[in-house]
C-alpha cells in the first residue's frame, strides 16, 4: 500500500457541491475535513434529506431537497445543457468534470422499446471518482514479457472488486513504458473524458475513444491510431469477441476486463472462444475479500497459476 | 452678407449631421438583430452538431466587446455564479444590457424571449427552439429594416427642413 497514491481531481466539493443551489450547499457543513476526504457518495432523493456516505458510514445532512431543488441540481450538474447528455442519461448515468459519476433515477420515457430520456428525476447518486495510481505495479512482472512487450491480459472478477481501477492504472503503466495505447471507453469510466480532457491519468501515449461501442471502437482505433495495445472494459458479447479477434490477428496486444469468477464459466459465455483459442495469455482474478482490489490468482493460457496469492 | 450665407450653409449642414446621428439608432438596431441572428446560428451549429455546453458557447461569444457580446458574457456569468438556467440568465442579461436603450418595449420583450427552452430537453426540442429563434429574429430584422427605411427618411427630412427653416429666419 505504501507506493499507492490516491488522487482526486478536481476537488470533489468544488466540482459538485458548489453547483448545488445555495440553500443545499450548507448540507456539506455537517462534514468535517476527515469525513470530506473519506466521502464516497452523495445520495439525494426528492423530498428526503441529503445523505453523505463513505468510509465513515452514513451521515444525514439534515437538509431536505424538494423535487424542484433536485431538478435544479441536475440541471446545474448537466451544465444547463441536457441535450449534450442525452445518450448518457438514457443509460442512467452521466460523467462530470473530475470523472465523478451521477446515477439518475426518474421516469423513463420509452420510444419504440428503447429509453429516450429520463424525466421527473426522483433521485440521484453522486459517486466520487478516485484513481489509485500505482495499484498495477505488482502485476507488471506478469503482463510484460522479458522484452517489455505487453501480453494479452484479461482481468476477471464479479462487480465492485476493482477491475476498472486496476485496468486504468495498467493503461497508464503501459503508456508510460513507451507503448502506444488505444482505449475504447464505452461508458466513460476508465479515462472519464470531460470536454475532451481525460480526468484520470492514463499516460501520454494513450488515445481515448469515448462513449463508442466496443466492437466498433476497437476496429476504428485499429485503423485510425496504429496502436500497439488496445484496452477496453467489460467485454461480453460475440461482437466484442470478433473485434478483439481482429485486433489480435493484426498483431495488436489486448487488455480487457470481464465479469465472472472462474475460467470454466467464461468458456461457456459468448466470449468463450477467445479463451479456448488462447487469445489471452494472462487471466487476473480479483476479489473484494479481504478488500477491494485483492488479486486472488493469475493464470496463464494453460491454466497454470503464476502467482499463488497476492494482494495489490 | 457673405458671412450670413456661410452661417446658413453651416446650419443646414449641422442639421443634416444631427439627422444622421439621430437616425443612426435605426441602423444600430438592425445591426444588433443581425449580430444576434449570426450568434444564434453559430450556437445552433455548436449545440446540434458538437453538443457543446451553453455556458461554454456564451463564454466564447462573450469575448467580443459589443452589446451582443456583453449580453452573452453576462448570461454566462449569471449561469455560473447565480446557478440560473439559460432562459433566466438570458432574460436578466438582456434586461441589464438593454435598459436605457432606444429599443421599444415590445422589441426588448422579443429579445428576452429568445432564450426560451434552450438547454432544456433533447436535440429535437433544441432544433425546434432554434427554428423559433430564427423565425423571431427574421421578423425583428424585417421590422427593423422597414422602420429604418420609413423613419430614417422622415427624420432626415425633418432635420434638414428645420435647418433650412432656421437659415431662412436668419436671412
Amino acid at each position: 500500500m505504501k507506493n499507492i497514491e490516491q488522487k482526486d481531481k478536481p476537488d470533489f466539493f468544488e466540482s459538485i457541491v458548489q453547483k448545488f443551489p445555495s440553500e443545499y450547499r450548507q448540507a456539506a457543513n455537517r462534514l468535517n475535513t476527515e469525513e470530506m476526504n473519506r466521502l464516497e457518495e452523495i445520495r439525494i432523493k426528492a423530498g428526503e434529506k441529503i445523505i453523505f456516505a463513505g468510509g465513515f458510514g452514513e451521515i444525514d445532512s439534515g437538509v431536505t431537497v424538494s423535487f424542484k431543488g433536485l431538478s435544479l441540481i441536475v440541471e446545474r450538474i448537466l451544465d444547463y445543457s441536457v441535450y449534450a447528455h442525452m445518450e448518457a442519461l438514457c443509460k442512467g448515468f452521466v460523467t462530470v468534470e473530475g470523472g465523478h459519476r451521477i446515477g439518475i433515477c426518474g421516469k423513463a420515457v420509452m420510444d419504440k422499446g428503447v429509453i429516450k430520456t429520463i424525466k421527473e428525476v426522483s433521485s440521484i447518486n453522486i459517486r466520487r471518482s478516485k484513481e489509485v495510481q500505482g495499484c498495477s505495479k505488482k502485476l507488471c512482472q506478469y503482463v510484460f514479457d522479458s522484452k517489455g512487450k505487453f501480453i494479452n491480459t484479461m482481468i476477471i472478477s464479479p462487480p465492485n472488486c476493482g477491475k476498472t481501477t486496476l485496468l486504468r492504472d495498467l493503461v497508464r503503466e503501459i503508456s508510460d513504458r513507451g507503448i502506444r495505447v488505444s482505449l475504447v471507453d464505452e461508458r466513460s469510466e476508465i479515462a472519464a473524458v470531460y470536454k475532451g480532457i481525460p480526468q484520470h491519468n492514463i499516460g501520454l501515449r494513450c488515445d481515448v475513444l469515448d462513449g463508442c461501442r466496443k466492437s466498433e471502437g476497437i476496429v476504428m482505433m485499429l485503423r485510425a491510431m496504429a496502436p500497439e495495445v488496445i484496452c477496453t472494459d467489460e467485454i461480453g458479447n460475440s461482437e466484442d469477441a470478433a473485434a478483439i479477434n481482429e485486433a489480435v490477428t493484426s498483431g495488436i496486444g489486448v487488455l480487457t476486463t470481464v465479469h465472472g469468477s472462474d475460467i470454466n464459466g467464461l468458456k461457456l459465455s459468448k466470449i468463450g472462444q477467445l479463451i479456448e483459442e488462447k487469445v489471452f495469455k494472462r487471466f487476473v482474478f480479483l476479489s473484494s475479500v479481504p478488500r477491494v482490489g485483492t488479486i486472488n490468482k493469475i493464470l496463464d493460457e494453460d491454466g497454470i497459476e503464476l502467482m499463488p496469492e497476492r494482494r495489490v | 452678407m457673405e458671412y450670413k450665407w456661410i452661417v446658413c450653409v453651416f446650419i443646414v449642414l449641422l442639421s443634416y449631421a444631427a439627422g444622421r446621428l439621430y437616425t443612426w439608432r435605426f441602423t444600430l438596431r438592425l445591426q444588433i438583430f443581425k449580430e444576434l441572428k449570426d450568434k444564434f446560428s453559430s450556437m445552433e451549429r455548436d449545440v446540434l452538431f458538437s453538443l457543446a455546453y451553453l455556458p461554454d458557447i456564451c463564454k466564447e461569444f462573450g469575448e467580443e466587446d459589443n452589446m451582443v457580446g456583453r449580453i452573452f458574457k453576462n448570461t454566462e456569468d449569471i449561469m455560473q455564479n447565480e446557478n440560473r438556467p439559460f432562459n433566466t440568465a438570458w432574460r436578466k442579461a438582456v434586461e441589464e444590457e438593454i435598459k436605457g436603450s432606444s429599443l421599444k418595449k415590445e422589441t426588448i420583450k422579443s429579445i428576452m424571449s429568445l432564450g426560451k427552452g434552450l438547454g432544456e430537453g433533447d436535440l429535437e426540442e433544441q432544433r425546434k427552439c432554434f427554428s423559433q429563434i430564427s423565425m423571431d429574429l427574421k421578423k425583428l430584422i424585417n421590422e427593423a429594416k422597414e422602420e429604418r427605411m420609413r423613419l430614417k427618411k422622415m427624420y432626415m427630412s425633418l432635420f434638414i427642413f428645420a435647418g433650412i427653416g432656421v437659415a431662412i429666419l436668419l436671412i
